[in-house]
């Protein structure tokens, strides 16, 4: 966990919504370049200038911040995305590197936090790894697992249903 | 819509704390289409598609886009289900959707393809009118392509013409820039149409092409598409099976003769043309702008049609000047190494192995029960009425098994002309286009002794890409050749095709190959001379090394993760091919000696002991005594120079050393060589990165290679992290070599992650658990042993296999420290994959 290292240029973030349980700010501290692996975040501390290291975060719960930051801390030395990756070779795949999968190993509103954080922070990877991680849920489902799954409402009438079916059944030979 | 988030593109993190159960509409509709974007199976996306209304309207655009349907020419069934059950075939329902629904607008490419049924098609013949269901089909294509604004590529491979009607909506359409086209391969009457421009057309592909078959007439097409920048031409085989000149180059381009119009086309590919040469074809073609040109011939008889004077009237276009940086072709004669010889700038060679026989399917990644074979048309008037007729050779075998198992009916001499022709390529390769070559597919049927590798490397060190036939001993030798090529992303080592004419299968310890290699290289300098082709083919069999190639890829992932590990020899590799089989490889990572995979226990249990003393002794080079006796002895000789100099420069093991026992031969791998070494990278053996959390023993070292080719597998990581990676399943859902891949090395235990991803060292699966120590008895080793088989076959695999398998290997990979291993991950890829490396994709004889 990156508080429990030795932090050489420390960046602290205020969640507005802390976290559920005890709340020590001091966990909150996180590396600099952690920190700026958030688009965002590395434009607001451009912005704030070198001495004003403290960063109010209005719309993250605690717990999910802390998770995310956990991602930016294992990932701070990676480089830069470069703009390229939205090609569809890159779209497509879904490799997702080992320890990323353990990472979203949580339960699916831990994830679609992490997912909404990751868009709001406008961290590029994660968002992407969080994506292909539910774009892997879906796959081989049924539509009607899926629905279980994601819990969404079928709001088709049978005859409609079977029409789309039949339409889109060239599909699914 | 009413389930989405009222404020779906500005709802910031912490909005769907309002729902009791977050669900999938929970989220923005901009990350809903980021999910679905990575959705790349069309039934997963028609599945999804019927889950509810939102996800039906942000799926469709993404299923339409490549809408591929499929007719059958009889009732198919799904579990017990007919396909269309209460309305139409899904074919026919598609072609509805897109002609009464507003889905039109989103496609961008289109395909039909399969049977379609044509009733009565004699007598409709006779009387001249075309089929009703044949004009229907058209007139609903048609209807079809007049809502798709947007197509940009069209294929029509059906069985049945395609009619004017659609050809006069597809001139209509605003983007189309790619058209393929499917002759009819039957010579019942049908009206022939003048095929209109395509003003933004770029690309156009033709097959089946037979002018007995009422092909449709493209000279205008050609004349004035003005964008055509790729053309590709594919003929029946059936006029060159029967010797019958019946094709014409100038009727294709005649209005452009007419009109002095020349094609400015960058990429030409013929495949089974036979016809006769007209001087006027080569004033339609601008020769400078031609990049890529492709020649093909499927035949049975490839080596009647080589002397054909239709071929030769052919002349060698060494006259014009030319810039073809990519040449691929079939026909390995006299002719073509001429021709070769007059390419200057070349960049890219794949000499295409032909296929023959079952047997030449045996380096084939892909599956073998889709692999196409050209149709014959019929060869006379009557043979229409019994349908199609045979293909030009017995088409592919049902299973891998049958592959490797093929003998050919007759003894299969080699052909005599062969050496001097791979030698004469060769030459012509190594002296012409050496420094430029960047890709480089060489023929199954020319195994290459290791001298000539020698020299095609040291000529060609730009090599990107570069596949070629050898014997499976010579691979400790390939490992020395290697590093010279710098630029090497992948290595394609096909199995040799050419079948002896005697089963040497029960022979084959007897005479092994190796020794006939060995005592060639050992000859000295004029080994290439004496150590002649047909010595090779006839002591070695190609079905041995396929069962290697057949083994559990578990014995290759372990295998192949071990002997690549060396960054400084293998580094830049991407991408290893063995046979019909390939792996990617990923980052190197490092375990502790004490969980490093003894060699499998497929040697006696005295090597075992042997090895295992050794590598707990002698931590540095991990050899066994036995081998390191060897190696320090004058067997091996390595050279110390910077260069390899002409003829043989690697390091040689005497005979005598090498038959003394087998586990000798599996272990006596020869020391580091010196010979062309890059540098370790500065960070190789610093795998900790200075983060005091991270793990020594599972650190990952990012490939420090850059590859200069493409594509570039999604593998690597720039990171140095402490834990392991492995790959995620492959994604086609076509190739089933891609989904039996096994899990990369080593095979990981995923655990929830916890708050702190500092993990602990994972205890490393393992093909064998790292403790047997001492080793196992002899009873023991066989169920070790058998434990393993062959893939396709399902045998057992021998001890004698297990044991040419292992001498390739190399163990010896550690830190300065002793305390790790490095391991390469690796992971067996298919079709899916393989198809896009030019080595794979290109060696076929498919334009």
């Amino acid at each position: 966990m990156a508080t429990s290292k030795q932090i050489k240029d420390p960046v602290k973030l205020i969640p507005t919504i802390p976290p559920s349980g005890e709340f020590d700010i001091a966990n909150f501290t996180f590396e600099r370049k952690a920190v700026e692996r958030s688009i965002l975040l590395k434009n607001m501390l451009e912005d704030l200038g070198g001495t004003n290291t403290e960063i109010p975060i209005p719309n993250v719960k605690g717990d999910v911040l802390l998770k995310v930051m956990d991602w930016c801390d294992h990932h701070m030395n990676d480089p830069p995305t470069t703009g390229d990756e939205d090609n569809d070779s890159r779209r497509k795949t879904t490799d997702i590197e080992e320890w990323d999968q353990n990472f979203l190993q949580v339960d699916q509103e831990m994830l679609f936090e992490i997912i909404l954080a990751a868009n709001y922070l406008d961290i590029k990877a994660l968002l992407d790894i969080g994506c292909k991680t539910v774009a892997n849920m879906i796959k081989g489902k049924s539509p009607e697992e899926i629905r279980k799954t994601f819990n969404i409402q079928n709001d088709f009438t049978p005859e409609e249903e079977a029409q789309i079916r039949a339409e889109n059944e060239w599909a699914e030979e | 819509m009413s389930s989405v988030n009222a404020n779906m593109f500005a709802a910031a993190a912490g909005d769907i704390n309002t729902h009791r159960r977050p669900g999938l509409m929970a989220l923005p509709l901009n990350i809903i289409a980021m999910i679905l974007a990575h959705l790349d199976d069309v039934a997963d996306l028609a599945r999804l598609c019927r889950t509810c209304r939102v996800l039906n309207y942000m799926t469709l655009p993404q299923l339409y886009r490549d809408l591929t349907l499929t007719s059958y020419d009889r009732i198919r069934y799904r579990d017990d289900v007919v396909e269309g059950c209460g309305s139409a075939s899904p074919f026919s329902m598609g072609l509805s959707a897109v002609v009464t629904r507003k889905v039109g607008g989103l496609v961008r490419s289109m395909t039909l393809r399969g049977e379609w049924r044509e009733d009565e098609l004699e007598e409709h013949s006779r009387v001249g009118r075309v089929p009703d269901s044949s004009m229907m089909l058209n007139l609903v294509v048609r209807a079809g392509l007049d809502k798709m604004p947007g197509l940009e590529s069209f294929s029509w491979q059906l069985n049945t013409k395609m009619l004017e009607t659609v050809y006069l909506g597809l001139a209509q359409l605003p983007k189309l820039t790619s058209l393929e086209l499917r002759f009819p391969s039957s010579r019942h009457p049908r009206p022939t149409t003048v095929v209109p421009p395509m003003p933004h057309l770029r690309a156009l592909k033709i097959t089946n092409i037979d002018p007995l078959c009422y092909p449709d007439d493209i000279s205008t097409l050609l004349c004035k598409s003005k964008k055509l920048r790729e053309l590709k031409l594919h003929w029946s085989p059936r006029m060159r099976e029967a010797q019958e000149a019946s094709v014409s180059l100038s009727d294709y381009f005649r209005k452009c003769i007419a009109t002095k119009t020349k094609l400015a086309l960058k990429k030409i590919a013929f495949h089974n043309l036979y016809a006769l040469h007209r001087e006027e074809v080569m004033e339609v073609m601008d020769p400078t702008a031609v990049e890529e040109v492709t020649v093909l011939n499927e035949s049975n008889r490839p080596d009647d049609a080589a002397l054909s004077f239709v071929d030769y009237s052919w002349p060698t276009p060494d006259h014009y000047p030319m810039r073809i940086k990519s040449w691929r072709f079939d026909r390995f004669d006299k002719k073509a190494c001429e021709f070769l010889g007059t390419l200057a700038g070349l960049e890219r060679l794949y000499l295409v192995n032909g296929i023959r026989d079952a047997g030449d399917y045996i380096n084939s990644p892909r599956n073998l029960s889709s692999q196409s074979s050209t149709s014959l048309t019929p060869s006379s008037r009557e043979s229409h009425f019994a349908g199609q007729n045979g293909t030009t050779h017995d088409g592919p075998p049902v299973s891998r098994a049958d592959v490797i198992n093929f003998r050919p009916h007759s003894p299969q001499p080699v052909p005599s002309s062969q050496p001097h022709l791979r030698d004469a390529f060769i030459q012509t390769i190594v002296s012409t286009h050496g420094s430029r070559l960047r890709h480089l597919l060489l023929p199954s049927r020319w195994p290459l002794p290791v001298q000539v590798i020698a020299r095609l490397v040291r000529s060609c060190p730009n090599l990107e890409q570069l596949a070629l036939a050898t014997d499976i001993s010579n691979m400790d030798s390939l490992s020395l050749v290697l590093p010279f090529l710098r630029k090497l992303v992948a290595l394609r080592l096909l199995i040799p095709t050419p079948y002896p004419s005697t089963d040497t299968r029960s022979s084959r310890h007897d005479t092994p190959i190796r020794d006939a290699h060995l005592s060639a290289l050992n000859s000295g300098a004029n080994s290439n001379e004496q150590y002649s082709f047909s010595t090779f083919m006839h002591e070695f069999n190609p079905r041995t090394v396929a069962e290697i190639v057949d083994m559990d890829d578990r014995i290759h992932n372990e295998a192949m993760g071990a002997t690549l590990a060396d960054m400084e020899v293998f580094g830049t590799l991407k991408i290893v091919g063995l046979g019909w089989k390939a792996w990617e490889l990923g980052e190197l990572y490092t375990i502790p000696v004490s969980e490093g995979t003894r060699e499998f226990h497929f040697l006696d249990a005295s090597t075992i002991a042997e090895k295992y003393c050794s590598t707990l002794e002698d931590p540095s080079p991990s050899y066994s005594n036995h081998a390191a006796a060897e190696s320090t002895g004058d067997g091996v000789t390595s050279n110390a120079g910077a260069g390899l100099p002409a003829g043989l420069d690697i390091p040689v093991v005497p005979e005598a050393c090498r038959k003394s026992h087998p586990a000798s031969r599996i272990w006596s791998t020869p020391p580091p060589s010196s010979l062309g070494k890059r540098k370790q990278p500065h960070d190789s053996n610093g795998v900790n990165n200075g983060d005091s959390n991270h793990n020594y023993n599972h650190n990952i070292i990012s490939n420090r290679h850059p590859s200069p080719s493409s594509p570039s597998p999604p593998l690597t990581s720039a990171s140095t992290t402490a834990t392991n990676y492995h790959f995620a399943p492959a994604l086609s859902r076509t190739s089933s070599i891609s989904t039996i891949a096994t899990a990369a090395t080593p095979p990981t235990d995923p655990q929830p992650q916890t708050a702190n991803h500092a993990t602990p060292p994972r205890k490393h699966t393992r093909l064998q658990p790292p403790t047997p120590h001492p080793p196992p008895p002899p009873q023991q080793l066989q169920t070790t042993l058998s434990q393993f088989t062959h893939t396709s076959t399902g045998k057992p695999i021998s001890q004698e296999a297990m044991a040419e398998m292992a001498r390739c290997m190399k163990f010896r990979r550690q830190d300065p420290d002793g305390k790790v291993l490095y391991r390469r991950r690796v992971k067996r890829v298919g079709w899916d994959v393989l198809k896009k490396w030019e080595i794979w994709g290109l060696d076929v004889q498919e334009i």
